[in-house]
C-alpha cells in the first residue's frame, strides 16, 4: 500500500524551515532594493525611472539565482543522493523550492511596490507589474523544470532562458518555414502570414502577457496564467518520474531534451541567418541553411555530450529531423501552391485593398470586426490616417481583381524610377474571411507589355470616383469637406519656407479638383500612383524655387492641426498655379 | 527482511547491475564486498530509490520499496562521498531531519555526540573527513532506521573510532533488530562484524552466504611432499587454487579436508600438512580469482 510520506502539515513545517534558511537572502535583497530604488535616487534627487527599472532587473536576477541555487541539489551526485534518500519525494522537494521562491518573489514585489509608491512614480510602473509578476512566477516554474532536465546548474540557467523563450523560438521556426514558402510560392509573404497566425492562433502577446500592459487584469489573464502553470507542473511531474538520476553531472539529463535543444538550435541559427539574407536565390539560401543547420547541430551535440565524436544515433536523429522539417515545409508549400493562382470572384468580395502597406488593411478589418472604433466613420479615419484606400464599390473591386490577375501573369514593372517594393493585395470576403497576397515586382529593365497593362488597369482605378473620394477625400468627399475646417500652406520645395497661408481651402478647391482630374486622366505611371497613393506622391524634384508644394491641413480648432496631404504643385497643376499667382 | 530480486540496470549501454539477488535478514549485518567499480554503491542507491532499476524488485518485509512508499521513512543511507547542507551544524541537521524522520531520538543523538566527542555547533562542512563520517553515523543511528545502508563508512577512520563505530552498530542491531548493509573494501574490519556477506563482481553477486558457512566451505592447507606433485583430482574435494612457495604448496579447496589428507597420503609421501584459517579477504580473493579477477601475471621487462 502506497502512502504519501509527508502530510500537508509536514509540508508547512518544511516550508517554514526552508523560508528560515532563506533569511539571509531576505535581508540582503531588502537592503539591495531599498538602497538602489529608494535611497540612491532620493539622495541624488535623480529621476527615479532608471532606478525603478533597475530594481525590476534586480528582482529578476535575485529570483533567478535563488531558484537555481534551490534546485542545484539536482546537479550534484552526493547532494542528490542525500536529498533523494530522505523520505520526501523529489516532487515535494521541487514543490517546496517553487513555493519558497514564490513567497520570496512576492516579498520582493512588495518592496518594489513600496518604492514605486514612495516616489509617487507614474501608474505605468504598476501596469508593468501585470507582466512582471506572471513572468517571475512562470520563471520560477521554468527554472525548476530546467533544473530537472539538466545535470548542471549553469546549463540549467541557460536552459531556463531557452525554455522561457520557447514560444518565441517556435515563432522563429514557423517564420523560417514561411520565409521558404515566400521564396517559392509567389503571392505569399512571411510577415503577413506570421501576422495572421499571431493575431489568430499563436497569441504570443497573451502567452507572454504583453497584451495586458494597457489592459486591466481579467479572468482570462488568471486563466492563462493557471493554464501555463498547470502545463509546466505536468511536465515537471512527468520529468521527475522519468529522470535518470545516474546522469547527474551530464549537461542535460534527458537524451530526448538534449536532441530537442540541438534540433531547435539547428533551425534557429540558420533561420536567423537566412532571414537576414536579401536578394539571394532560394536554392543558395536552402543550401546555406542546411550547412549551417548541420554545423550548429554538431557543435551543440558536441558541447552537450562533451565529446567531438558524434554518435550514429545522433546523425540518424538529425537526418530524421531534416526529413520531418522538409515534409512540414514541403507540405506547407504544396498546401499554399493550390491557392497561389486564386483570385476571388468580385461578387464575393466585400472590400479590397492594393498598395504597399502590409498591415494597415488587416488592422482596419480587425478594428471594424472588433468594434475597437466607435463607428465606421472612425474606422475610415484610420484608413485615411494610414494612407490606405479601401475599395468597396463593385467596379473598383472588379478592377483590383483584374490587376491581381495581371500580377500573377507578370511580375515586372519597368517604369522610370520605380524601385522594388512589396505590392499587397488584400480582400475582405463577404463571409468574413480575408485573402492577403504579396508580390515583389522586378523593377530593373525596360518597359514591357506587363508594365503597360498594369498602368492601363491602374489608370481606370485611380480615375474612379470612389478612389478620388478616398485618396483626395478633403477635396472630393462632400460630407468630409462640409464637416471639416481645411486650409493650406504653400511651401517652397527648396527650403520648406511658407510662401502662402490660407484661411480655408474653399476658393482653391475647384482648381485643385480640376488639375487632379486632368492629372489622373493623363497619368502614365498610374500603377505607381495607385500603389504609393496620393499621400506619398513623389515630389517633382527641381532646384528651381518656382516649384512649390501644398500642405493640406485640417484645422484642429484648439487642438493640434492635422496635415492631411502634401501635393506637389508641378506643371500638371496649371489652374492651381494660375490661381496662386493671381492671389499672391 | 530486505530482499532484492533480479535487479538489473544499464547506464546507457553499460550493464552496471545484472540480475542482482540479495537477502538480508532483520538483525543482520550484511557485508557487501566486491572489486572496484563492481556496482556496490549503485546497488545501495537502487535500494534507496535514488536510481530506478530497469527491471527487478526491492522488498522490505514483503512490501515493495517505491519512491513514495511510507516504508522509506525507515531507511537511512550514509554515502561514501558525504554531503551536508550548506552552513549546517549537527544541531541544525538534527532540526532539519527531525522534520522528516518521525522516529528520531534526541536523547540517542545527544548520547552519541558525547560518545564520539563531536562539537554539535561546528559547521559540518568544516569538519575533518573522519569527523564528518562520525557525524553522519550519529545522525543515521539517531533516526533509528530499520534499514541502514553504510557506504565505506569506516574509510579514513582511526582504529579507536572504528572500534567505537562497531560497538555502537552491534548494540543497535541487537537492540533494534535492524538490517545493516555495509559496503566496504576494508575486508578485515568486515570480517569481525558481518553475519552475512555478498561478493560482487562486474554487476553480479557471485556469492551470498553466512560468513561462517562461507569460511567452512572454503579451506586452505599447506603441505610439502617428496618428489614432484602431480594432478590433484578427486570427487571428494575440488582444488580452487594451488601455489608453490619454495618447497611448500598452499592449496585452497572446497570439500573435505580429511578426504584431501587421505588422498595426499595415499599418493605421496607427505612431509608437512597443516590446515590454515580462512579470512574474508582470502575468500574474497579466491572467489574473484575463480572468475579471473586478479589472476593476471604482470610481465615486467
Amino acid at each position: 500500500m502506497e502512502q504519501k510520506t509527508l502530510k500537508s502539515n509536514d509540508f508547512v513545517k518544511l516550508l517554514i524551515h526552508s523560508l528560515k534558511q532563506k533569511k539571509n537572502w531576505f535581508l540582503i535583497s531588502t537592503v539591495i532594493i531599498f538602497v538602489t530604488t529608494l535611497l540612491i535616487p532620493y539622495i541624488l534627487k535623480f529621476s527615479e525611472d532608471f532606478f525603478l527599472v533597475f530594481g525590476i532587473v534586480e528582482i529578476f536576477i535575485i529570483v533567478f539565482l535563488n531558484c537555481l541555487i534551490d534546485n542545484s541539489f539536482l546537479h550534484n551526485d552526493s547532494k542528490l543522493a542525500y536529498y533523494k534518500s530522505k523520505p520526501i519525494t523529489l516532487r515535494r522537494q521541487v514543490t517546496l523550492a517553487i513555493t519558497t521562491n514564490s513567497i520570496f518573489t512576492f516579498f520582493l514585489i512588495m518592496l518594489l511596490s513600496l518604492s514605486i509608491g514612495f516616489h509617487q512614480a507614474p501608474n505605468e510602473y504598476f501596469e508593468v507589474l501585470k507582466v512582471i509578476i506572471p513572468w517571475l512566477i512562470v520563471g520560477i516554474f521554468v527554472t525548476s523544470l530546467s533544473s530537472i532536465l539538466t545535470g548542471n546548474t549553469i546549463v540549467a540557467g541557460i536552459m531556463t532562458i531557452f525554455n522561457f523563450s520557447l514560444p518565441a523560438l517556435f515563432y522563429v521556426v514557423i517564420m523560417f518555414v514561411f520565409t521558404i514558402l515566400e521564396d517559392i510560392v509567389i503571392g505569399f509573404n512571411a510577415d503577413i502570414l506570421m501576422d495572421t497566425l499571431t493575431n489568430t492562433f499563436y497569441r504570443l502577446d497573451y502567452i507572454y502577457f504583453l497584451e495586458y500592459i494597457n489592459k486591466p487584469i481579467n479572468l482570462f489573464y488568471v486563466l492563462i496564467l493557471m493554464i501555463i502553470l498547470i502545463f509546466i507542473s505536468l511536465i515537471i511531474k512527468i520529468c521527475l518520474k522519468r529522470r535518470k538520476n545516474e546522469n547527474t553531472g551530464d549537461f542535460i539529463v534527458f537524451d530526448g531534451f538534449k536532441y530537442f535543444v540541438s534540433v531547435i538550435a539547428g533551425i534557429i541559427i540558420p533561420a536567423t541567418f537566412s532571414m537576414a539574407l536579401y536578394n539571394v536565390g532560394v536554392t543558395s539560401k536552402i543550401i546555406v541553411s542546411l550547412l549551417l543547420s548541420m554545423l550548429t547541430y554538431y557543435i551543440i551535440i558536441a558541447i552537450l555530450e562533451k565529446s567531438f565524436r558524434i554518435s550514429i544515433y545522433s546523425i540518424k536523429l538529425f537526418a530524421g529531423f531534416m526529413v520531418v522539417f522538409m515534409i512540414v515545409t514541403g507540405g506547407t508549400v504544396i498546401f499554399a501552391q493550390q491557392f497561389k493562382n486564386d483570385v476571388p470572384n468580385p461578387k464575393d468580395v466585400n472590400m479590397a485593398y492594393i498598395g504597399n502597406n502590409s498591415w494597415a488593411f488587416s488592422n482596419y478589418v480587425y478594428n471594424k470586426d472588433n468594434y475597437i472604433t466607435d463607428d465606421y466613420e472612425n474606422s475610415l479615419d484610420f484608413a485615411r490616417n494610414n494612407g490606405i484606400t479601401i475599395f468597396t464599390d463593385k467596379r473598383s473591386i472588379e478592377l483590383v481583381t483584374e490587376l491581381h490577375h495581371e500580377m500573377l501573369l507578370d511580375q515586372t514593372y519597368f517604369q522610370g524610377d520605380y524601385y522594388t517594393s512589396n505590392i499587397v493585395i488584400s480582400y475582405l470576403m463577404n463571409d468574413g474571411s480575408t485573402i492577403i497576397r504579396d508580390y515583389k515586382l522586378d523593377g530593373n529593365g525596360s518597359s514591357s507589355e506587363g508594365t503597360k497593362r498594369k498602368n492601363d488597369i491602374s489608370n481606370k482605378i485611380i480615375n474612379l470616383d470612389e478612389v478620388k473620394e478616398k485618396q483626395y477625400y478633403y477635396l472630393y468627399d462632400e460630407n468630409y469637406y462640409k464637416e471639416k475646417d481645411i486650409y493650406y500652406n504653400v511651401k517652397s520645395i527648396r527650403d520648406n519656407s511658407i510662401k502662402t497661408k490660407s484661411s480655408n481651402i474653399d476658393e482653391i478647391r475647384q482648381y485643385l479638383i480640376k488639375d487632379i482630374d486632368n492629372m489622373l486622366l493623363k497619368k502614365e505611371d498610374a500603377f505607381r500612383h495607385l500603389i504609393f497613393g496620393g499621400n506619398n506622391y513623389p515630389y517633382f524634384k527641381d532646384e528651381n524655387d518656382n516649384i512649390f508644394y501644398m500642405e493640406i491641413i485640417e484645422n484642429g480648432n484648439g487642438t493640434e492641426d492635422n496635415i492631411l496631404d502634401e501635393i506637389s504643385v508641378d506643371n500638371n497643376f496649371k489652374n492651381t498655379i494660375e490661381y496662386l499667382r493671381l492671389n499672391n | 527482511m530486505l530482499k532484492v530480486n533480479d535487479l538489473s540496470k544499464k547506464f546507457r549501454e553499460f550493464q552496471v547491475l545484472n540480475n542482482i539477488n540479495l537477502n538480508a535478514d532483520m538483525g543482520q549485518i550484511y557485508g557487501l564486498v566486491g572489486s572496484n567499480g563492481c556496482g556496490k554503491t549503485t546497488l545501495l542507491k537502487h535500494i534507496m530509490n535514488i536510481y530506478k532499476q530497469d527491471s527487478g524488485y526491492i522488498f522490505f518485509n514483503g512490501e515493495a520499496v517505491k519512491d513514495n512508499s511510507e516504508i522509506v521513512e525507515d531507511f537511512y543511507y550514509v554515502q561514501d562521498n558525504l554531503f551536508f547542507p550548506n552552513q549546517y551544524s549537527l544541531n541544525k541537521l538534527l532540526e532539519f531531519e527531525s522534520l522528516i524522520y518521525k522516529n528520531i531520538s534526541k536523547e540517542k543523538f545527544d548520547r552519541l555526540v558525547d560518545f564520539f566527542n563531536l562539537d554539535k555547533d561546528k559547521n559540518l562542512n568544516k569538519m575533518s573527513k573522519g569527523q564528518k563520517k562520525q557525524a553522519a553515523f550519529v545522525m543515521a543511528i539517531s533516526t533509528q532506521p530499520k534499514v541502514l545502508l553504510l557506504d565505506e563508512i569506516v574509510d579514513g577512520l582511526d582504529a579507536v573510532v572504528k572500534r567505537k563505530f562497531w560497538s555502537v552498530l552491534i548494540q543497535e542491531v541487537i537492540d533494534n533488530e535492524m538490517v545493516v548493509i555495509i559496503s566496504s573494501h576494508d575486508l578485515k574490519e568486515l570480517d569481525n562484524i558481518c553475519d552475512k556477506v555478498g561478493i560482487m563482481h562486474e554487476g553480479k553477486i557471485l556469492k551470498e552466504e553466512n560468513l561462517e558457512k562461507m569460511k567452512n566451505e572454503i579451506k586452505r592447507v599447506q603441505f610439502a611432499v617428496e618428489g614432484e606433485l602431480g594432478e590433484l583430482d578427486s570427487n571428494d574435494f575440488k582444488v580452487l587454487k594451488l601455489v608453490k612457495i619454495g618447497s611448500i604448496y598452499i592449496c585452497t579447496l572446497t570439500g573435505s579436508i580429511e578426504k584431501f589428507k587421505e588422498y595426499m597420503n595415499s599418493k605421496y609421501k607427505v612431509i608437512i600438512f597443516d590446515e590454515l584459517s580462512m579470512s574474508l579477504e582470502d575468500i574474497f580473493i579466491t572467489e574473484l580469482g575463480g572468475v579471473g579477477y586478479g589472476t593476471e601475471d604482470l610481465e615486467i621487462k
